[in-house]
C-alpha cells in the first residue's frame, strides 16, 4: 500500500519548476515505475505512464496531472553575489520577501529573496509589493564564485519541503500539483488489471503554469485517448473566495461543471461516485477551468475531457495546503473510471 | 554533566526556541541550562528575565551591565473562527509582506503547533489590486483543523506566535547564517560565551558584572528598564542586532552596516545619544586589538538603550550591533565572523574597562 503523505512528499522533492521538469527524469521514473508497464518521457518534457489492461485494441484513457511548479529563473548576476530574476509561472508577489529559494545552478545552492528594511522605506511603501525586477536574491557568494557555480537561465525553486499540519493535511512548494499527480499514481499502483476496461495513460505533464501551453497537449496528439480526465487543484473555502468557485477541504474530490469540459463525461463520474457511496463536491468554473483541459479538449480532432479537483489553499505560495484524505477520494474515482466500460460508449 | 553548546551550535539551539515577546519562558530557560556553574548570583527579575552576577575583587564600586534581549518578533492569537482558521493580531509591525505564506508555531510555552499564515489565492485577486499587499484582516494562521472545535484542542485566544524557520548555514563556504530570531538570540549567545570565559578566569574583574538577559525588546515595553532598575549599573553595554541595507543597488549612504565587518557601534539612534567616552573605548580597543568593527552609519532604529540609559541614577551606555539583513523576518541572515568579532570585541572592552577602573 502507498503511504500518500509520503507519496506526496517524495513527488514534491523532485524540482520541476515549470522548464525544468526534466531535471527530476531519473528520481520520477525510479519512482514511479513499480506501478507501470512503461514509463517515458515524451517530446516537451511530460511524463507518460502507462498501465495496460492487457486487451486488444482496449479504449485509452488519458489521466493528466500537470507535474511542474511555479518557480523562476535567473537573468542576471550582480555584484555582491546578489540574482536577479524573473518568473516561471504565475508567482505571488505579496510572499516574496524574505522567502527563502535554492538555486539549482551546477550545483544546488541557498538563497534568501532580500527585503528593504523599513528605513529606507517610503511612507505607505509596506502596503505595495516591489516589482519582480526591484527584487533580488542573496546568495552569500562573490560574484566571481557566484559566476562559476549560476548561469544566467538557470531555475530556481522554492526552498520548503512538505510539512505536516494537523490530522491529515500538509503544507509546502508544490503541492498544486504533486497531489493530483499523486492521485493518479495512486489510481495506476491499485487498480487491479483484470478491472480494467481501458488502457490508462497517466501524464505527468509539463509546462501548465506557464500560460497552459502544457505539455498535455503534444503528449495527447501522441496518446490519441478516447477520453481525458485533468486532475489539479481547485481553490479551498476561504474568507474572500466564493463557494461556486471553491470546495470544502477534507470533503472529497470535487469535479468541475463548466462549458469547456464534457457533461456527460462529468455527469458520469458523479454517478460512479454516487454509485459507489461517495459524494463529490463542485464548483462552477463557467467559461475556463483554469487547467490543462482548456487546451486538451481541444487537440488533434477534439478529446471529452473532465476536471477532478483537490481542494487546495494558499496556491502559488510555497506553502500550500492540502488534506491527503482529498486525494485518496480522487484516486479512488480514477479507479472508478478506469475499470467502467461504459464510459467509452457514446451514451450512457 | 551535558556537554555546554558554543558557537553556532548554541546559536542554533537558541534561535530554534520559541520566545516571542510575553513568553520568554523557554528561552530564559535554556539560558540558565547554558550558564550553569559560570556565576555567583542569580537576581531575581520580575519581568522574568535572568540576571546573573559575577563579583569582582571588590576595588571598585561600581556595576557594569551587559545586556541583550531574548523575546523575539511574533504574533498573538485573537480570534478562532468557526472554519477552524486563527485570526492574528501582529507583535512585529505591520508589513504583511514578509508574514504572508510563512510557517509558524502557535501555542504558548508549553505546546505549539505548525500553521501557515494563509491567504486568499492571488487569482482571486481583482487585477487592479495585484500590486497591493494583503491587509492584516486578509491573513488568517491555518493550523490544519477544519473547525473551531478542533483547533480549540490547540490554540486559545492569547496564545502566542512565532515564525517556524530552519537554521540555514549558507554563501561561499558557509559564512552566513539564516534563522529566525537571530536578533536577538545572537547577543545572548555571546553573552553567555562571555560568562563562561569571564567567570573561569582566576583574576577577577575589579567591578561587579550583571548579565541581563532581557523581555519584551520588541514591544518597546522593555523588561531592560526594570532590570536597569534592580541593577542600577553605572555603565552598560547592549548586545543587539541591526539592519544593515547592504545589498545591491542600495545608495552607499543609505547603508546602515555592512555584514562581515565586525559588530556595528552606534553613535545614536532614535532612542539613545551613546556615551561618548565609552564609544570611544570600543573604538580604540577594536583598532589596539585588530578586530573588525564598524560604526553604525545610519541614525535609525532603537533598542533596550533607550530605556537603561534614563534608568535609575542615569547609565553610560554603548551598544554593539550584529549586522543582520531582513531583519525582524523569519530570514535574518548574520555572519558568522561577526559573532566571532563581537566576542572578541567585548572581552577586549570588559579588560580595558577593568584596566581602567
Amino acid at each position: 500500500m502507498i503511504n500518500t503523505k509520503e507519496l506526496i512528499g517524495q513527488l514534491c522533492n523532485i524540482m520541476s519548476v515549470t522548464g525544468y521538469e526534466h531535471r527530476g527524469a531519473q528520481e520520477l521514473t525510479e519512482l514511479i515505475s513499480p506501478y507501470f508497464d512503461h514509463v517515458y518521457e515524451a517530446v516537451g518534457g511530460t511524463y507518460v505512464a502507462v498501465k495496460y489492461c492487457g486487451r486488444d485494441a482496449a479504449p485509452r484513457l488519458m489521466l493528466d496531472a500537470h507535474f511542474d511548479e511555479i518557480g523562476m529563473i535567473v537573468t542576471d548576476i550582480l555584484p555582491g553575489g546578489y540574482l536577479s530574476f524573473s518568473h516561471m509561472g504565475g508567482l505571488d508577489r505579496r510572499i516574496m520577501p524574505a522567502s527563502e529559494v535554492y538555486i539549482y545552478g551546477r550545483e544546488k545552492i541557498y538563497g534568501v529573496i532580500c527585503s528593504k528594511p523599513p528605513h529606507l522605506q517610503k511612507p505607505g511603501e509596506s502596503k505595495k509589493l516591489p516589482a519582480l525586477d526591484e527584487m533580488l536574491i542573496d546568495t552569500g557568494y562573490s560574484e566571481d564564485e557566484l559566476r562559476k557555480i549560476v548561469s544566467i537561465g538557470d531555475g530556481i525553486g522554492f526552498y520548503e519541503s512538505t510539512a505536516e499540519l494537523l490530522g491529515n493535511r500538509i503544507c509546502g512548494r508544490s503541492m498544486d500539483n504533486k497531489a493530483c499527480c499523486a492521485a493518479a499514481i495512486i489510481a495506476a499502483a491499485n487498480v487491479e488489471r483484470e478491472k480494467m476496461a481501458c488502457d490508462l495513460y497517466v501524464t505527468l505533464s509539463s509546462r501548465e503554469e506557464e500560460s497552459l501551453a502544457g505539455g498535455c497537449v503534444t503528449a495527447a496528439y501522441d496518446i490519441r485517448p478516447d477520453i481525458a480526465i485533468v486532475t489539479d487543484v481547485t481553490f479551498s473555502r476561504f474568507p474572500g473566495v466564493d463557494d461556486y468557485e471553491s470546495a470544502k477541504m477534507g470533503e472529497g474530490a470535487s469535479v468541475s461543471l463548466s462549458a469547456v469540459t464534457d457533461r456527460k463525461l462529468t455527469n458520469r463520474l458523479i454517478y460512479l461516485a454516487e454509485n459507489a457511496g461517495f459524494k463529490l463536491q463542485t464548483t462552477v468554473d463557467a467559461e475556463n477551468t483554469g487547467t490543462n483541459a482548456t487546451a486538451l479538449t481541444l487537440c488533434g480532432d477534439g478529446i471529452p475531457c473532465a476536471v477532478v479537483s483537490v481542494p487546495l489553499s494558499c496556491m502559488h505560495t510555497y506553502n500550500e495546503i492540502i488534506d491527503t484524505s482529498d486525494v485518496e477520494a480522487a484516486a479512488k474515482l480514477f479507479m472508478l473510471a478506469v475499470c467502467d466500460e461504459d464510459i467509452f460508449r457514446e451514451e450512457y | 554533566m551535558k556537554k555546554m553548546l558554543s558557537g553556532t551550535e548554541l546559536l542554533r539551539s537558541l534561535c530554534m526556541a520559541f520566545g516571542p515577546s510575553g513568553c520568554e519562558e523557554n528561552v530564559a530557560l535554556m539560558i540558565k541550562e547554558n550558564i550553569k556553574g559560570c556565576y555567583d548570583e542569580l537576581v531575581p527579575d520580575r519581568m522574568g528575565g535572568v540576571i546573573a552576577l559575577i563579583r569582582g575583587n571588590g576595588s571598585s564600586e561600581e556595576r557594569l551591565m551587559l545586556s541583550a534581549h531574548m523575546d523575539e518578533v511574533g504574533f498573538m492569537i485573537r480570534e478562532i473562527c468557526e472554519d477552524g482558521l486563527l485570526r492574528f493580531s501582529s507583535m512585529m509591525g505591520s508589513d504583511t509582506r514578509i508574514m504572508a505564506g510563512r510557517r509558524v508555531s502557535v501555542g504558548n510555552a508549553d505546546m505549539q503547533v505548525r500553521g501557515v499564515i494563509a491567504l486568499k489565492p492571488v487569482h482571486t485577486v481583482e487585477r487592479a489590486d495585484r500590486g497591493k499587499a494583503a491587509t492584516l484582516d486578509e491573513l488568517y494562521i491555518d493550523i490544519g483543523a477544519s473547525s473551531r472545535e478542533e483547533a480549540e484542542k490547540y490554540v486559545k485566544i492569547g496564545d502566542y506566535g512565532t515564525f517556524e524557520s530552519d537554521f540555514v548555514e549558507f554563501g561561499e563556504g558557509g559564512k552566513l547564517i539564516k534563522a529566525k530570531a537571530l536578533d536577538d538570540r545572537l547577543g545572548c549567545a555571546v553573552m553567555i560565551e562571555l560568562m563562561r570565559e569571564i567567570y573561569t578566569r582566576e583574576e577577577r574583574l575589579p567591578f561587579d558584572v550583571y548579565f541581563a538577559f532581557t523581555c519584551r525588546e520588541e514591544l518597546g515595553v522593555s523588561g531592560a528598564r526594570c532590570a536597569s532598575h534592580k541593577i542600577r549599573p553605572h555603565k552598560a553595554l547592549i548586545f543587539e542586532a541591526t539592519a544593515v541595507a547592504d545589498i545591491h543597488g542600495v545608495p552607499e549612504v543609505s547603508k546602515v552596516a555592512e555584514r562581515g565587518c565586525g559588530g556595528a557601534i552606534s553613535i545614536m539612534d532614535r532612542s539613545t545619544i551613546y556615551d561618548r567616552d565609552m564609544v570611544d573605548m570600543l573604538l580604540e580597543t577594536a583598532k589596539a586589538k585588530n578586530i573588525p568593527c564598524q560604526i553604525k552609519k545610519y541614525v535609525s532604529g532603537g533598542n533596550d538603550a533607550g530605556h537603561i540609559h534614563k534608568a535609575a541614577h542615569g547609565t553610560k551606555c554603548a551598544v554593539i550591533s550584529a549586522p543582520c539583513g531582513y531583519i525582524h523576518t523569519a530570514s535574518d541572515v548574520i555572519a558568522k565572523e561577526d559573532y566571532n568579532s563581537i566576542y572578541s570585541l567585548a572581552l577586549a572592552a570588559i579588560e580595558r574597562m577593568g584596566e581602567d577602573a
